[in-house]
Formats: structure tokens, sequence, C-alpha cells
């Protein structure tokens, strides 16, 4: 077994992108690229990629999402008769997370066949030609929040799904199914450390990931978050399967069609990497994910009650949910969560490093509630 | 003083709603959705500029608090790390929410070190752990009173009036 406070166990390609983070952040504050500017540099990235007189157009950014730059364009090439609609998904030097374009397309790729994915064209994942990290998705069309829906929140958080709940609730619950079922092993997951069953390699890799972002990135000192992570060292549990944690499946990151309510992509598989199951069902059941209903019931990601969530989750995936496990992992993502949006997300908004500081700083204020959770979830321990 | 902030912040809301964002082409998602934060902001701004230092001198309060209860609780050579801490912030200005935020992350930093305990080769007695607890929870309740303008909180509903945790 690992030491739990051996802080240098992390996956490699992770630590790869922890330490350009600091190099990025040390260029200082960066300016959003214009429409006319992220248009030259895809032609010339297509010019690149050998595709025939490629003429990029219509270049529009896109908003949602709390760290990525995303813009929707058309492509022309010599190999299609019609412009094809793709979308630029790009990383400013400092978002709220940190984290890989190449692992993101390996993971979205393998998935293909198994759920509804944007499938990822090209990748440039350490900014070779486009200067910054990015990568190139097909187009899929849907919504993330009901279009007819009053409540529109930030990165999802604040949507209700109200009426569509009922079409859209199985369909989440057997996205987690089918992530955890999958068979990655015979996968290209070439970016990816693989943690060994029966270890405790998965958490650790896991913690030290967001310790290390918390302390490259803070801003201000919280007492409760560094206990936290005490905890979680000394309470480290070992993984005895290792599955592909989405580590983001919640409201805001799955998108659907109306007015059928079916799936068109799971989406945001950045945070994505191998690990124990129990860790994407506690992150779900975050409360700030969540909201409440008309009759007064709290649903886990606005679409069903937790306990209804976990019967389903148990019944047809055949994972059995160990309450002392989901516990550790409610407290390792309220950590991370933590981690995020006290840290990262305000260091990059101090730092001017991202392009929507105002939605970090935004974010950065419901520190609070992963306190209040924190807290709440370690007093049972101790 | 004249015109006052609450008079500039009502001002720049409006301008925002009612001559920026309208401009704003439909089809620019971004730029609409960050004019909503603006607008958001502001708000929050507004119920909140009035008492920010005071909300700084309770957080700095708090926190000195806390080191001095955690050096009842911990080991010789931490006490000397809060106490040195302590006493580098004992006449932090409480009208100065710079000082304020200065001193909240000396002692901040100094009982960071004595929960990590040296990457855990110290032990952090049951009581220290309550005592950060009884901190956390207040901490955490005055944030989220503080915050609740943003609108994420599920539970914003029963949080009480700032005036109580402030």
């Amino acid at each position: 077994m690992a030491d739990p406070w051996d802080r240098k166990a992390i996956d490699p390609r992770q630590d790869v992108i922890l330490e350009r983070t600091l190099v990025s952040r040390a260029k200082g504050a960066y300016r959003a690229r214009t429409g006319d500017e992220i248009a030259a540099m895809l032609a010339r990235y297509f010019d690149h990629l050998d595709y025939g007189n490629p003429v990029v157009s219509d270049v529009r950014r896109m908003s949602g999402g709390a760290s990525k730059e995303q813009f929707i364009f058309n492509l022309a090439h010599s190999g299609v008769a019609e412009p094809e609609k793709l979308i630029l998904r790009m990383d400013p030097p400092e978002g709220i997370a940190q984290t890989c374009r190449g692992r993101e397309a390996q993971l979205q790729n393998a998935m293909i066949g198994t759920l509804p994915v944007a499938p990822v064209r090209h990748v440039d994942m350490d900014g070779e030609i486009m200067d910054q990290p990015g990568s190139i998705l097909e187009f899929v069309s849907g919504v993330t929040e009901p279009s007819d829906s009053d409540a529109h929140g930030v990165s999802g958080m604040g949507s209700r799904f109200d009426d569509w709940a009922p079409k859209l609730a199985p369909q989440f619950v057997d996205a987690f199914v089918k992530i955890h079922a999958f068979d990655w092993q015979s996968a290209d997951l070439s970016l990816f450390a693989r943690p060994q069953p029966g270890t405790n390699e998965a958490p650790l890799w896991e913690l030290n990931n967001w310790a290390k972002l918390w302390w490259n990135a803070l801003v201000e000192p919280v007492p409760i978050i560094t206990l936290c992570e005490r905890w979680l060292r000394e309470n480290m549990p070992t993984c005895d399967k290792v599955v592909i944690v989405h580590s983001d499946l919640r409201i805001g990151n799955f998108m659907f069609e109306e007015p059928s309510g079916k799936f068109t992509a799971i989406l945001d598989w950045e945070l994505g990497h191998l690990g124990d199951f129990h860790e994407d069902i506690a992150w779900t059941l975050m409360r700030l994910f969540g909201n409440w209903d008309d009759d007064g019931r709290f649903l886990v990601s606005g679409l069903l009650p937790r306990e209804e969530f976990l019967a389903q989750y148990q019944e047809l995936s055949g994972n059995v949910v160990d309450p002392k496990l989901l516990h550790y992992y409610e407290v390792l993502n309220a950590y991370k969560c933590a981690s995020m949006d006290m840290g990262q997300a305000l260091r990059a908004a101090e730092e001017h490093t991202n392009h929507q500081e105002q939605v970090l700083t935004w974010l950065g204020s419901a520190g609070g509630v992963f306190l209040r959770q924190i807290t709440m979830l370690l007093r049972e321990e101790i | 003083m004249l015109p006052n902030i609450d008079v500039r912040l009502r001002n720049m809301v409006k301008a925002v709603q009612e001559v920026i964002a309208p401009a704003i082409r439909e089809d620019e998602k971004l730029a609409q959705e960050q004019a909503r934060l603006v607008i958001g902001q502001l708000g929050m701004l507004q119920e909140q500029w009035k008492n920010a230092v005071r909300y700084e001198a309770g957080s700095y309060r708090l926190i000195r608090e806390l080191a001095e209860t955690l050096t009842e609780f911990v080991e010789t050579g931490q006490v000397a790390v809060l106490q040195q801490a302590l006493g580098e912030t004992a006449e932090t200005d409480q009208l100065d929410i710079d000082a304020l935020n200065a001193g909240i992350c000396t002692i901040g930093d100094a009982i960071d070190k004595v929960i990590l305990g040296d990457d855990g080769k110290l032990p952090l007695s049951r009581e220290a752990w309550h005592a950060i607890f009884d901190y956390g929870e207040k901490d955490a309740l005055r944030s989220r009173v503080w915050f609740q303008g943003n609108g994420i909180d599920p539970d914003r509903g029963d949080l009480p009036p700032l005036e109580e945790v402030i």
C-alpha cells in the first residue's frame, strides 16, 4: 500500500498539466482571442492537417462551461460537398480545473458506440499548432436545460427539469451504468496511468492532483479544507475494482433533444480518469448539483431523489454501493469542489488568466456550500 | 459623498440592462451570459459593500479565536507557530480591509501548518479537530449568507439574516 502522505504519487500526465499551469500563470494576463484570430488559427491548423483548401467561416463563441473556451464554426474543404459544423474546445491559460485535452479526447472517443458523445476529430493537446491546447469536436445538437424553463444556471447549476425529469432520469442512471461497465482495458487510454486494483493508488493519485491544484493556487488559507486533506489521507481506502470515472456527470453535463428528451451527448469528460465507481456516484449526489421539486423532495441533479437514484443504479449495474466508500468519496468530492471553486478559480480570476473570470468568481462565491458539506461529513467521523 | 456608491451601482445595472445587453446580437451567447453576470455581480455588490469591512473583521476575529483555541490542544512547537502568527497580527487595523485580509492569511498559514502536522507526523487531537469543525461551521454559514445573492446554494431559504452572523 502506498504512503497516503506521498504527494508525488500522481498520474504523470496530470502532473504535466499542473506544472504547465504554473508556467502559463507566470506569463501574465490573458486576452481572449477574437473571432478573426480564431478563424486564422483554425485555417492554419487545418492546413497543417492536410485538409484540401480549408476555409473556416462563421466563427462564434459559445457560452456554458466554466473553464474552456468554446467556438462553433463552419469548415469547408475539398473533401466535403457542404461545409461541416465543428466545435473548437480550447484551454485558456487557467480555468476552474486544469486538465488535458488529449485525455478527454481518448475517453470521449472510447465511448463512441456505448454512449452518445461528440466525437473528437483532432487534438493539439500541448498547443503546438494552435498555440493553446485544444481539440476539434463534431457538432451535436441539443440543449442542456429545457428551452421553455425560466431557471437558467451557471454551468448548469440552478437549472430545473420539472416535467422533463421522467424522460431524462432513466437515461441519466443508464449513463453511469454504461460508463462503469465499459471495458477500458481494451481501449486506447494511453494518456492515463492505470491504478492497481486492491491498492490505494486510485484515491491517492486523485487526492494528490486536487491537493497540488489547491496548494499551487492558494489565495487565502481555509482551515477546514486543510483538515479535510488530512482526513482524506488518514482514511484512504483501497479501490478493488477500477473503472472509468466520468467525474463530472451531473446537471448541465448532458444534452438532450426537444421534445423527445432523448440524450444526444454526455459532455465534459475533462475530469475523467480511472478509479472507483463510488467517486462518480458521490459526485452527482453533491447538494450543489441538485435542487428541490415542488413537493419538497431534493432531487439528484434535478432529476430524482437520492435513494431512488442509488437503488436504480445498483439494480441496473450490479454494483453494490458501500456506504463507507460512498462517504469517503463524498468527502473527496467536496474537497475537489472546494479546491476548484475557492482555489484554482479564484487564483485564475486574480491573475486574469481566463476568458470569463466573472464566471469563476461567481462559482467561487459558492465555496461556503462545500465548506458546510465537508464539516457535516467529517463531524460524523470524529 | 456625491454621487454616492449605491446610485452609481444602480446606474451601472441600468446601463447594462437597458443599453448594453439589448445591443448584443442574439447569437453572441457568451456576451449575453457575461452581461447577465455583470448585472448579478453588481446586484451582490449593492447588498455587500456597506458591510464589507465588518464582514472581513468578523472573519479575522473568528480565525484568531480558532488559533487561540488551538494553542490549548497542540504540541509545544505548534503552539509557538500559532503564537508567532497571533503576535504578528495583534495590532491589525480593524477598519482596513486589506490589513484584515493579510491578518487572516498570516494566521491561516500557521493553522494550516498545525493541521498538516508535518504531513501527518504530528498527531492532531480530537479536541483540535472539533475546534476546527466549530470554526468551519461558522465560517461556512457566514460565507453562505454573504454570497446568497448568487442563487447557487440549494438551501439558501434556510439562511439567517446577515446581522445574525456578521
